[in-house]
Order: C-alpha cells, then sequence, then structure tokens
C-alpha cells in the first residue's frame, strides 16, 4: 500500500504536469513576491549574505526545499478543484451564477444572430439550385452593360473626375475600402452601387484602362469578395459556436431528438466550453462523457500513445495557465491591500503599477487558460472522434452499422453504465 | 455584472491611490543644529582633519576615522572624537568642529520608533549608525535586521535600533540577558 503510494507520488514528482503544470507557476509566484517584498522586508536582504553559509545549513534548506515540492505536490492535486471553480460548477462563481449566465446568453444569441445573417447574405449572394444567386445577376448585369456601352463615347478626362467625386463613384470607392480592410461588404450596397454603376457602363464606353474600367474590375473582385467572406463568416460563427457554447444553434439542420442536459449556460466562459465538449458528443454519437471519458482515456493509452501525449501536453498547458491565474489573483489582490493597509512606506506609482499590472496579467491568463482550453477541447473532440470504436472493442461490443445505430448504442451503454438502467447486450469477444 | 465588477474594481483601486496620496508623510529630517553644513573648500580653510573614511549622518566619530592633514595644525581632536557627524562628510574632506554634534537628530521614521540594545565593548567600536543587527533570544531570531540608528555611548554603549511595533513587542517580552546580538553590517560604506 505504501509503497504503491511512494510510487504514484514518485511517477508525479517526474510529471511534465506537475513540473510545468505547478512548480514552475509556484517559482514564478514567489519570485514575484519576493521582488515586490523586498523594500518593505528587510530580513530578506539578510538572506543572501547567507547563501554562502548554505553548506552549514543543509538541513535547513533540504526541508525547506522539501516544503517547496510538497506545496507543488499539494497544488497539482487541486488542479480538478480550480478548473470546477472556474467554470462555475463550485465556489463564488456558481452563487453568482444567475447574474452571470445572462450575460453569457446574450453573447450567444448575437453570435447565433450574426451567424443567421452571414448564412441568409450568404444564401442571396450565391443562390441555390433552383435559383441563381445576386453575385451571378449582378456580374451578369455589369457585362451586359459594359458591351451595351462599347458604342458610346469615353468619358472626357474632366467628366472621369467628377465621376470619381460623384456619390457613385464614392459609393465604389467605400466599398473598395472596406474590401481593403478586411470588412464585411452588405449585399444592399452592392445592389445599390450595381445598379448606379450598370447605367454609367452603358452609358459610357469602358474600355480596358481607365477610371471606368478599374471601377468595374473593383466592383466585381468586391462582389466575388462579399461571398467569400460570407463563407468564411459561416464558418467562423460555426466553430466559434460549436468551440464556445454548449447546444447547437436554432436553425440547425439537424438538431437533436429530445433534450439534451448540458445544453444549458454556464456561468463561465470556461464553463462553456467545458460544456461545448460535452455536447459534442452527446449531440452526435449519444455518448456522455461523463460516463465514458474515463474508459476512453484508457482506450487512448493502449491504442494510441502518441494522441494520448498530446492530449496529456494540451491538459499540461490548460493547468499551467489556470495556475498561474491563481497565482496572480492572489498576488495583485494581497498587494493591493498589503500596500495600503499594512505597508505604510508603499508609494502610489507602486500600488498603482501592482493593481494595473497584476489585474492586466490576471486577465490574461485568464485569457490564455481558456484559449488553452479550448485547444484541449478540440484534442478531446477529435479522440472521441477517432477512439470511440476502439473503446467499443474494448467492451467487447459489436460496432454498429450505421450513424442512427451508433447513436442508440451509445445511448444504450450510457444509461445502462452511468444509470444502472438494465439494458441488455450481446457481447462479440475476440477471437482467442 | 462583468461590468459591475470592473467598475468596483476600479473604486477599490481608486479608494486606495487616494489613501496612500493623502498618507501622512514622514517629517523631514531635523535640520542641523550647527545651522548648514560647509562645503569642502571651506573647511579647508579652517583648522581640520582629514577624514579616512566616508562618514554618514549621524555617525559616531572615532580618532581612527580622522587622519592628520598635510599642513597646518588640526584642532584638538578631543572636539570631535565621540561626537556625532551633523553633516556628511566624503573620505578624504576636512572634518571641522561645524561637522559634529553632542546628540544626533535622529528622523523619525513612520511606523518605527526608537529601541535601545546594550552593546560589548567589541560591538561598541565596530557597530556604528547604518549598520544591520539580527537579536536572537536563544534559538529564536526576534529582529532579522535591525537598523542601527545611531550609537550611543554616554553612559555604556547603545546601539538605538529603528524597529517596527511587532519587532519592539517581541523584544520587550524578551529576557535581556539571554539576548544575543549579530552583526550584520557595521555601518557606513
Amino acid at each position: 500500500m505504501l509503497s504503491s503510494l511512494l510510487d504514484t507520488i514518485k511517477g508525479q514528482f517526474g510529471s511534465k504536469s506537475y513540473w510545468l503544470g505547478c512548480m514552475l507557476p509556484l517559482i514564478l509566484f514567489l519570485a514575484a513576491n519576493a521582488w515586490v517584498a523586498y523594500p518593505h522586508c528587510k530580513w530578506i536582504a539578510t538572506l543572501i549574505p547567507q547563501v554562502d553559509a548554505w553548506d552549514q545549513k543543509a538541513l535547513e534548506y533540504s526541508a525547506l526545499l522539501a516544503l517547496l515540492l510538497a506545496v507543488a505536490y499539494v497544488l497539482s492535486t487541486t488542479t480538478a478543484a480550480q478548473l470546477s471553480m472556474l467554470e462555475g460548477k463550485i465556489g463564488p462563481l456558481r452563487w453568482c451564477a444567475r447574474f452571470l449566465t445572462a450575460e453569457h446568453s446574450r453573447s450567444l444569441r448575437k453570435l447565433d444572430r450574426a451567424f443567421q445573417k452571414a448564412q441568409a447574405n450568404l444564401k442571396r449572394l450565391q443562390g441555390t439550385d433552383d435559383e441563381k444567386g445576386l453575385s451571378y445577376r449582378w456580374l451578369d448585369l455589369l457585362e451586359r452593360s459594359r458591351i451595351a456601352g462599347q458604342t458610346a463615347p469615353a468619358l472626357s478626362p474632366i467628366d472621369a473626375a467628377n465621376w470619381t467625386q460623384s456619390s457613385e463613384g464614392k459609393l465604389l470607392s467605400d466599398i473598395r475600402t472596406r474590401q481593403d480592410r478586411g470588412s464585411t461588404i452588405d449585399p444592399e450596397s452592392l445592389q445599390k452601387a450595381v445598379s448606379q454603376f450598370s447605367v454609367t457602363l452603358a452609358t459610357y464606353r469602358c474600355g480596358d484602362t481607365g477610371t471606368l474600367s478599374e471601377a468595374l474590375q473593383s466592383l466585381q473582385s468586391a462582389i466575388q469578395y462579399a461571398m467569400d467572406r460570407y463563407k468564411f463568416d459561416v464558418r467562423r460563427l460555426a466553430r466559434l459556436r460549436q468551440t464556445n457554447f454548449p447546444g447547437v444553434r436554432p436553425n440547425s439542420p439537424d438538431p437533436p431528438e429530445g433534450g439534451v442536459s448540458v445544453n444549458t449556460l454556464a456561468p463561465t466562459t470556461m464553463g462553456n466550453i467545458g460544456r461545448a465538449m460535452a455536447v459534442y458528443s452527446l449531440v452526435r454519437y449519444q455518448m456522455d462523457l461523463e460516463i465514458f471519458w474515463t474508459r476512453l482515456q484508457s482506450s487512448l493509452q493502449k491504442d494510441s500513445k502518441d494522441y494520448y501525449a498530446v492530449l496529456q501536453d494540451s491538459k499540461v498547458q490548460v493547468d499551467c495557465m489556470l495556475m498561474m491565474f491563481w497565482f496572480s489573483l492572489v498576488f495583485t489582490l494581497y498587494w493591493t491591500g498589503a500596500l495600503v493597509f499594512w505597508f505604510t512606506d508603499g508609494s502610489l506609482a507602486e500600488f498603482l503599477t501592482i493593481a494595473v499590472s497584476g489585474t492586466a496579467a490576471t486577465l490574461a491568463f485568464y485569457t490564455l487558460a481558456c484559449e488553452a482550453y479550448r485547444i484541449f477541447g478540440d484534442v478531446m473532440r477529435a479522440s472521441v472522434d477517432l477512439m470511440r470504436f476502439q473503446l467499443l472493442q474494448a467492451l467487447h461490443i459489436p460496432l454498429p452499422v450505421g450513424t442512427e445505430e451508433e447513436k442508440e448504442l451509445w445511448f444504450r451503454l450510457g444509461i445502462a453504465t452511468g444509470f444502472m438502467d438494465p439494458e441488455a447486450f450481446r457481447y462479440k469477444h475476440p477471437a482467442a | 455584472m462583468r461590468r459591475a465588477a470592473a467598475i468596483l474594481w476600479v473604486l477599490l483601486v481608486a479608494g486606495g491611490g487616494w489613501r496612500i496620496a493623502h498618507r501622512p508623510k514622514p517629517p523631514a529630517p531635523a535640520p542641523s543644529p550647527t545651522g548648514g553644513c560647509l562645503s569642502a573648500q571651506q573647511k579647508k580653510a579652517m583648522p581640520h582633519w582629514t577624514a579616512v573614511r566616508a562618514i554618514p549622518l549621524n555617525w559616531r566619530v572615532r580618532a581612527r576615522d580622522l587622519a592628520a592633514p598635510g599642513q597646518g595644525q588640526p584642532p584638538d581632536s578631543a572636539k570631535l572624537a565621540g561626537k556625532y557627524a551633523s553633516c556628511p562628510i566624503l573620505a578624504g574632506d576636512p572634518v571641522v568642529e561645524n561637522d559634529v554634534v553632542d546628540l544626533p537628530a535622529i528622523p523619525v521614521v513612520a511606523g518605527k520608533s526608537l529601541f535601545p540594545v546594550p552593546l560589548t565593548t567589541n560591538e561598541s567600536e565596530s557597530l556604528n549608525a547604518g549598520g544591520v543587527v539580527t537579536l536572537s533570544e536563544g534559538s529564536r531570531e526576534l529582529v532579522g535586521a535591525g537598523d542601527v540608528a545611531w550609537v550611543d555611548c554616554r553612559n555604556g554603549c547603545l546601539a538605538w535600533l529603528q524597529l517596527g511595533p511587532a519587532e519592539r513587542q517581541l523584544l520587550e517580552s524578551a529576557d535581556p540577558p539571554k539576548l544575543t546580538l549579530v552583526v550584520r553590517q557595521t555601518g557606513g560604506k
């Protein structure tokens, strides 16, 4: 019993998770505190001359090192609790869930509206199988207008200059600027520009060079760009929705049947990223990660060691950023309070530097922790996609033949494993 | 909610900053009783000794800190030795009677007060203003780094330490014969 415990501790001390996820943040935290405390606590200065006498105090310093290792070890065991706290599952964020969730709900509605708008605009520009889109019709109209104006007189230099300054010229210039800046171009602006410019093209000869020719090329390019941009937005927003929020978008073509337990929003960004991971497997395969994640990890360790290492690395990044977040939060709160109430020799500049840089660091580490958690979520989703059949094989369950059968199988397995409901399965044992 | 938390934090920081900005400033060091310090050029024209080392403010001047000048008759060394520097003096600069006073003017440091600690002869010879000492009672360290404000040898030798309230309380509750003093820095540069 004791030897296995010692093996566990030894294994933990040698792991990347321990050193990068706990020891490194702890050392940085202690160094930052010593740096700030140095001008206020002169006893810190007396430690430096004592470095020469370290060999005489080997026992004390060994004990100190052991304490540091032990503190880091204890911290490493609390990462799950820290994550739960930031996800709003426990602690003060859960108590404020009512207020915090409302903000995420608003963000989600905004995201859904932006997605629907981008999708609708893309559909208008692109058209359907039955009806040609606006972009095709605009390009066609511009081409026909250009041909119609081939026999007409060309714009004189003075007229060309006046046209550039006209509302039509300014509208085209505005569209070009939006394209150059990478912004979206709404179909209404393009419609207006095409309507006005097609008349000009039919009235004056365009030619291969000159003001009108350049304007025509810009407008054709902008029409194509607007379509590309909406396509990009649709994919970007769908991905944002999938990685940052649980549930499926309201106009999803294939919504899950019945309710999905984890579709409700969490009070924090981190919580929503966590729930989005669970929703992914639940909606696609009816596979409940709360039940099957540990079992899936076992399959990963056995059948795909390299991929398991990638998963572990991404988890280490999450742990490291989480620890840095908590440490910077404690550092900022402690020192802003201590400089006001305790260390009366602290200056205003020092106080403001710590308050501002500490707050910025705390926010930055939270953002980085969320980003690392998103990456972890991506890796986790991929491991579900790649390894779910290996898990079924490990459980000696026959593989399903289609997607619907798979959903039903995972659902039944979930309720049998996680909720102890009686379900009958036929096993398929590997040939001996 | 997020905006409310941000506003609350900004208000707290602003409040803390206001409190620090309006904190009572420590009083400026007392002016020199001799009414200002003379320049090295001015002092060279007067009967003087030469400082063999830099002498900071409130330094208890000892005979070994002074050397006879190359030319001219120095004043009686008894008028300088055992007194306290009221003006900082660089090594090699002249030292005149105007540079010393009978008792030092110790600046008031916010949150600290003076506490006397008896010195042995050896300690009083080595320790001076600006020194740092450690005080322990048995194996328990009471003061890690006590700043020596001045050394008083009028009636036996005492080191007056600038201490915070916690350190002072520890020393007051300690048994004086069991106190051990270790000189970390003797003072000066």
